[in-house]
This record gives C-alpha cells, structure tokens and sequence, in this order.
C-alpha cells in the first residue's frame, strides 16, 4: 500500500500536461481576497499546473484570462447572474470549459492548506475506478458527519472543497438547478451512489473556512436556515416520492407551526390540500406513530437499497462521527 | 407646566394628538435643529435645560452622527458585568437607573424623553410611517434614524422621573398587530429584536428578507454609532515560545485573513523570551523581551503594555487564532468605547487531534466543544475563571498598572488575574460582544498546561493572587455582590445548600444533646413527681372544660 502510494504521488508530480481546473463563484465583496489570499493558497497546494476559472455573479464583465504564475492561468467568465444558485453558477461554468477532466470546486472564503489538492486527486486515484466526489476537510469547523477509516467512503460530500469526476459531472449533467442554495450538495452526492459512484472523505486535504459554525446568531435567520428547510422537503421528494414528502412533513411538523410548515411546502411547489398527502389529519396520524412504526413506514434503505443513502431526522444524512 | 415653572416658556404642550408617529414626525419636519419630546408624566431636573445644551454640544464632538438620543435604551451590545441588555438613566415605579455613567450607543431608546437631532435627520431624510396610536413609536423613530444612517444613543445628562402608568398589556398587543408585523418584516432581517419593554418576536414565515433596505439591527446600530469617531488603535499580540511553528503560523495567517476581510490593517506582534527567536516570522516583528523568570508568560504581557502605544492589546496564544468574520465589527465596538473600557467577546474552545509536529503541520481533526460566552465575565469573581484570556480586549493603560507583585509571582491564571484586574479597576462599563472571537485549540498532544494532569501549578499560582485584592480598585465589592448572588454554578450552589443543611442538622444535634443533659441532670429528676402532677391536673381541667 505504502508502495502504491508513493509511486501516485510520483506520478502526480510528474504529470504536469493536463492541468487542474479550479471552479470559484465569487460576489465584490471577495474577489480582493480571492486574489490575495486563496489564490496563492492554490498554487501551493499542488505540483500540477492550475486553471482557476472565475464567475464574479456581482458585475458583469468582459471575459479574461492572465497568468497569475508560471502554473496558473486564471479565466474570468462573463454572466451577470444574481438570481442564479450556487449550482447553477458550477454548471455554467463547467459547461463554459467544456472538458471532462477531474475539477475542484471551492468556496470563494476558503484557503487551501499545503498539498491540499494533490491529496484530493491521490485519494481519488487510491479509491479506484467509479470515485465521483472527493471531499476535503474544513477547519476550523470540520463536519461532524462519519466516513469510513479505511476506505474514506463517506454519505455524502460538503460542497465547499471538493474534487469532482468530470465524466460523473457530466452523465449527470452537474448539480441539480432546483436548490438555490444548500442540499444540491447531498443530491449529488446521492446520485453518485445511485448510480454505483462513490463518495470520499480526505482529511489529509484541508482548507481553512471560517463559517460560523455552529454558534451563527438566534436572532437573525440565515439564508441557510431558509433554504435548508425548503430544501429539504425538494429533496425527500426527490429521491422517495410520496414517502419522503411524509417524512419530511412529519419531522417539520415536530419542529415548527403548522402554518409555517404549510408555507415551506407551498415555497417548495407541494400544495396542502385533502388531495395531496399531508393534512393535519395525516400528520396527526405519524404523530401517533411509534418509532417502531416510523422506522417500518419510512424505511429509505429499503426504498433506494443503497446503504449510504440515509435520512436520520431533519437535514441530518448521516451519523456523527464524534459526540461533542 | 406647573412642575416645571422655571422653563414653562420652553415647553410647548400638545394636546389631543391620536398619534405619536405623527407628533414625531411634525417636530422632526417643523422644529429647530434639536427639539426635545416628552411624556406628560416626567419630572425634570431644574437644570434640565443646561445640561441637555451641554450634553448637545459634547455628542456634537464625540458622537457626529447622532441621530436621537433618550435616557432609557437596549445597547448596541450588553454592557456591565451584569450584562444588562437595556440600559436606563431614570427612575420610575418600576425601578432606578443601571448605574452606567456614560454615553451608550443603542438598538432603540425608550419615548419618554427623546432628543431630536431635526437638523440630521431632515438632512437624511427621517420620516415615520403613518401608524396611530401611542405605542412603539419610540421603537419605530430608533428604527428609521439608523436606517438613515444616523445613530442612537442613551445619555445619564437626560436623567429625569418617569412617573409611568404604561401598560405592558398595551405594548405587548401593539407589537404582534398585522400591520406592525408587516412593517417589521420588511424593514428587518432579524427574527427577534429587544426593546426597553422586552423582546418583540418578528413572524418571518420561513421568508428570507433580501431586499436591499432591510438591516441587522444590532449591526447597523453599531455602525451607525462609529461614524465620525476616532478609531482607536489595536495591537493583536501573539506570546510563543518558538516550539510549535506550525500552529504559529496558523495563527498569523488567521490575523492576515481578519485584516483582509475587514480591509484593515491591524499590528500584529509576538512576543517571546526565548533568546534565539527569528527577528521577523511571517512578516511580523518578533519582540524579545529579556525575562529572568522561568515561566516568563505573564511577564510578557506587562512589558508588552509598557512598550505598546496602542490603545487596546488583544493576546492571542500561538495555537489559537482570530476569527475573521467579525472583525471588522471587533474594530467599530473599539470605536463607540471608551478608551479605558475591557472589551470582551466569546472564543470558541476546539478540541484538535492535529498530525506532525514543528514546522510541518497537518490538520487533524478538529469538533467545536464549548462557547465560551462573554456575558459570563461576572461570574469569574466567585473564583472561577469563565473567559479565556483571548476573548478579551485590554486597555493597554490600565494594563501598565498590573501590580509588579503579582506579574512576578503568578504564572498560570495569568489571564485570569488580568481579566479581574482590568474589570475591577477600570471606571467604565465592560463592553460585551456576543460574538466569537478567537477559537481556541484543545489539544491531548502534552504540549499544554491547560490539560495536564496535576494542578499544583495552578494551585500555587491563585495563592498568589493578593496583591490583586489589595490593588485593583473596586474588586472587593464586586466579589462581595457576586458572592451574595446566585451567580454561582450549579455545582456551587448545590456544595452551599450542602454546606448549610451540614450546619443546622449540627445545629439540631447540638440542641439535642443539650436537652439530653438538661433531662439527665438531677435538678431536673428531682422535678419529676411536681410535673406529673401537673400534667395530671391538666387533663382533668380540660375534661372538665376549663
């Protein structure tokens, strides 16, 4: 194994002819420190050579590309696309590069620690054929969520550093355009392994990202909340049907008011009605469920026979990996 | 009129009025350039007049863009070591002032008495919606004097009685009417806001304001407030002894990111006694200071305040980092303080499994495992330190007056002892931020003190904590409160209600045994037979119904 691994990461150093693409969405507000900062960070993460290709949503500008070093060219791409959700903005720019060739994609508030992306590729490399997401770790707020010691196969991957199979990108025609923002991460991730891909975790690839983690303010609700809530009805929809809108009006049910979950539902494109599947009447009949029940009811391994496909509670898609 | 027969030609009575808005609105359209509104029910001072005049003329030069002002209001941020969230300079039948003695920055002042800045706000453009009624107009002229841009503040110099007969019920109806709701949502982003009457809850509907006029109140309110005023300077402040390079470096690289997000730049130093220290480490001076002590930590921070020209130290160990999202923020609470005021914040403890050691550092794992709050300060006078010492922005003059005693003897608690010391010694109210600051690495690598295994480092170091109570000025009474108070932890209060059921279960036993002689005694046996017969006598006298 030892072997196996020194002789890729040779390989990798010597492989300089296709360059890494690197996919940043950025806003005004960043592009200073994208340049600055996160940049220069890339360039040190690696040995390969680099093409960073950029979509400032804020501005419209006129397409350019310059070299920012002797092993990064940087492309600016031209669309003017504040409606546009974060999926939407990776595939228009995945289209606009038109090749297949394993990509990453980053947060535009992220910097790349050392060899960062050299590890995503080897461990790409290390899991085999069929390894369609590679996920680096985030410090200081890791995610909390399990991956496996040894084969790093994780449920699903954080969109914030990732290394992406263009081949995989493409069959699946990228991120799904529904979410705005938030979960077309999991969705992904779920597709891969719908379709016999794989999902990997890399803790030896870090980059710094100064969320707000858990500790964000009560008293101002963030757009993540919002979406995470939509978001999460589309999604159980998605991929379990009728099952997963049940589900997923039961565990909102438990959380907040009726009308509010009613809203969600509408803001989601479900309507509330005798018709349809959830009525208080039929949410009144989960409430009555035991968990023993709920569990046989809502049986998701059952229903898509992929093990890493899972729906533990409220955007919660997998087991933690450590208790705080 | 009558209670305030010596400026009764100054007061301008309106009567009738079935709408506050609107009498706002007309003063602030119509009026001078600072007009002054009041309740019915104030008693005023009889040098009222002067010293709004004089405090006028003062918020002029220390607070330029002050919008309106009153005596009663929620701070931009808790301020005190209570941590009081509404701070008040007038006394009515629901209590007295908070005891600040200074000029506060707030989210919204109460209406009893507002000062008018009607030359700023018609220059911005202030206009009230067209609401009637005689509830949360106060609330509702704080709201659109920030989103002019203007500020709001509290001063003691309108310091009156306030002899209210409001009715909560009232206020508690005005605020979750439809229409108010509306105007909350769309004016907005927060979820809840406090008043001076409590906390008026915003029904959002799972909607997610993205207009652009819609602000974070808290935010914009500092903001607003630091417009105009001088920035203090800030000196970020690394101690490291050169053993872990890798964290050091982590370290800086987080304090470069925070002046790239706020687009400031902010000194950055380390310090550090070790002799054969590198003059320069990632682009930032290295300070040696010659230390004859073994331990030289805290002899670190007393030269660092002397040398320092900065108005605030922030200490920031080589393993722990700054977070970047709220500095620029950090920079603005600096700005609306005082500049001998302690500045804290929370810090974020992490508990890290990192890889390699030295230069080269791998990230392990890393899982947050506490907040530490900043509205937790008081309770580290009851003996027990509640705020790491990078949470904390430090005066750097008060800092130069840490007793030489105890920088000498104490090295562990350095923090601890830094943090009591400034808090009790410095005349104004402690500013605390209810944001992250730094986080803080926790780590079972042996490299830190913090989790080794005996406490006799620890032990010895409060021991030595004495000059701290004879120095530091008002330490003595803020422990006496404390220790009277309920800011105790659980577990504290569970070894005092111990301790007190210990002292009168001995108390009952003492008593006990003190009977048992008494009834043993022969002077007591020797009464026996005449106790008998009394007993005796007395039943038959209430048989006999006497």
């Amino acid at each position: 194994m030892k072997d196996l691994v020194v002789q890729e990461r040779t390989r990798l150093q010597e492989d300089h002819s296709c360059p890494i693409p690197v996919q940043i969405v950025v806003n005004a507000l960043l592009r200073d420190f994208v340049f600055k900062r996160l940049i220069p960070s890339l360039l040190a993460s690696t040995d390969r050579n680099l093409e960073v290709h950029l979509l400032d949503y804020s501005a419209t500008k006129a397409e350019t590309s310059f070299s920012a070093s002797s092993t990064c060219r940087v492309f600016e791409h031209a669309r003017r696309t504040e409606t546009a959700g974060y999926g939407e903005n990776h595939n228009f720019l995945f289209e606009k590069r038109g090749t297949t060739s394993p990509f990453i994609i980053l947060n535009p508030d992220t910097i790349v620690a050392k060899n960062a992306i050299d590890n995503l590729l080897l461990r790409k490399t290390l899991g085999g054929s069929q390894v369609a997401i590679v996920e680096g770790r985030q410090w200081p707020y890791e995610h909390p969520k399990e991956y496996d010691s040894v084969t790093h196969e994780t449920p699903w991957a954080t969109g914030a550093f990732l290394l992406l199979d263009g081949v995989f990108f493409e069959t699946v025609r990228g991120f799904d355009e529904r979410y705005f923002m938030y979960h077309e991460d999991v969705d992904l991730s779920w597709t891969a392994w719908q379709r016999g891909w794989k999902v990997l975790y890399e803790p030896l690839a870090s980059c710094f990202h100064f969320s707000e983690g858990p500790y964000h303010r009560t008293d101002l609700p963030s757009l993540e909340e919002i979406q995470g809530k939509v978001n999460f009805i589309k999604l159980l929809e998605k991929f379990f049907g009728l099952s997963g809108l049940e589900y997923a009006h039961y565990v909102l049910l438990d959380m907040f008011e009726y009308e509010e979950v009613e809203f969600l539902f509408k803001k989601a494109g479900f309507k509330l009605n005798e018709q349809s599947i959830v009525s208080p009447e039929l949410a009144f009949r989960l409430s009555a469920c035991t968990d023993k029940t709920l569990n046989k009811k809502f049986n998701f391994l059952e229903m898509t026979r992929v093990p890493q496909i899972k729906v533990l509670g409220y955007n919660r898609f997998h087991d933690l990996r450590f208790e705080n | 009129m009558s209670r305030h027969k010596s400026i009764a030609g100054n007061i301008n009575v309106i009567s009738g009025a079935r709408s506050l808005f609107a009498v706002i609105s007309d003063l602030v359209s119509d009026g001078d350039d600072v007009e002054i509104f009041c309740h019915d029910d104030v008693f005023l001072p009889s040098d009222f007049l002067e010293s709004v005049s004089t405090w006028v003329v003062e918020a002029e030069r220390s607070w330029p863009s002050w919008g309106i002002a009153g005596n009663a209001g929620v701070p931009v941020f808790p301020m005190g070591l209570g941590a009081h969230e509404v701070i008040r300079f007038l006394a009515d039948p629901h209590g007295g002032p908070t005891g600040c003695q200074e000029t506060v920055p707030c989210q919204s002042i109460d209406g009893n008495l507002v000062v008018l800045n009607c030359k700023a706000l018609r220059s911005k453009g202030f206009s009230l919606p067209n609401f009637s009624g005689f509830h949360l107009y106060d609330l509702v002229a704080s709201l659109e004097t920030l989103r002019c841009g203007l500020a709001v503040l509290a001063s003691p110099a309108l310091f009156c009685y306030h002899d209210s007969k409001g009715s909560q019920i009232g206020f508690e109806k005005a605020w979750r009417s439809s229409g108010f709701q509306e105007y909350l949502r769309d004016q907005l982003l927060n979820s809840e806001v406090m008043t001076v009457n409590g906390p008026v809850k915003i029904d959002r509907r799972g909607v997610y304001n993205d207009s652009m006029e819609a602000f974070d109140l808290p935010v914009t309110a500092l903001l607003n407030a630091g417009k105009g005023r001088p920035q203090p300077t800030l000196e970020i402040v690394t101690r490291t002894t050169f053993q872990r390079l890798g964290l050091l470096e982590r370290n800086c690289l987080s304090v470069d990111i925070a002046n790239e997000v706020a687009r400031v730049v902010v000194n950055h130093t380390i310090v550090t006694g070790y002799r054969a220290a590198p003059e320069e480490f990632c682009g930032r001076k290295v300070v040696v200071f010659e230390t004859e002590q073994l331990d030289d930590r805290y002899e670190l921070v007393l030269q660092t305040a002397r040398r320092s020209r900065a108005d605030f130290l922030w200490f920031v160990d080589d393993d722990d980092w700054v977070f970047p999202n709220r500095f620029e923020m950090v920079l603005s609470a600096l700005a609306v303080s005082t500049e001998d005021a302690l500045v804290c914040g929370g810090a974020a403890q992490f508990d890290e499994n990192l890889i390699g050691h030295g230069d080269e550092l791998e990230f392990g794992e890393s899982s947050p495992i506490r907040m530490f709050e900043s509205t937790d300060l008081l309770k580290s006078f009851s003996g027990h330190n509640y705020l790491p010492f990078s949470a904390c922005l430090f005066p750097t003059k008060v800092l130069r007056d840490l007793p030489e005693d105890l920088v000498s003897r104490v090295t562990y608690y350095e923090d601890f002892a830094t943090t009591l010391f400034v808090a009790s010694s410095t005349r104004c109210w402690t500013r605390l931020l209810p944001w992250a600051l730094t986080g803080i690495s926790v780590r079972s690598d042996g490299t830190q003190s913090v989790s080794s295994d005996s406490r006799d480092e620890w032990n010895r170091s409060m021991a030595e904590f004495r000059p701290l109570f004879l120095e530091a000025r008002s330490i003595g009474q803020i422990a006496d409160v404390v220790s009277a108070s309920t800011f105790r932890s659980p577990k504290e209060r569970l070894l005092r209600d111990d301790f007190v059921i210990n002292h009168l279960v001995s108390q009952r036993d003492e008593a006990i045994e003190k009977l048992e002689e008494l009834a043993g005694h022969w002077t007591w046996r020797v009464t026996r037979p005449f106790r008998i017969f009394r007993g005796v006598r007395r039943l038959l006298r209430q048989k006999a119904g006497f």
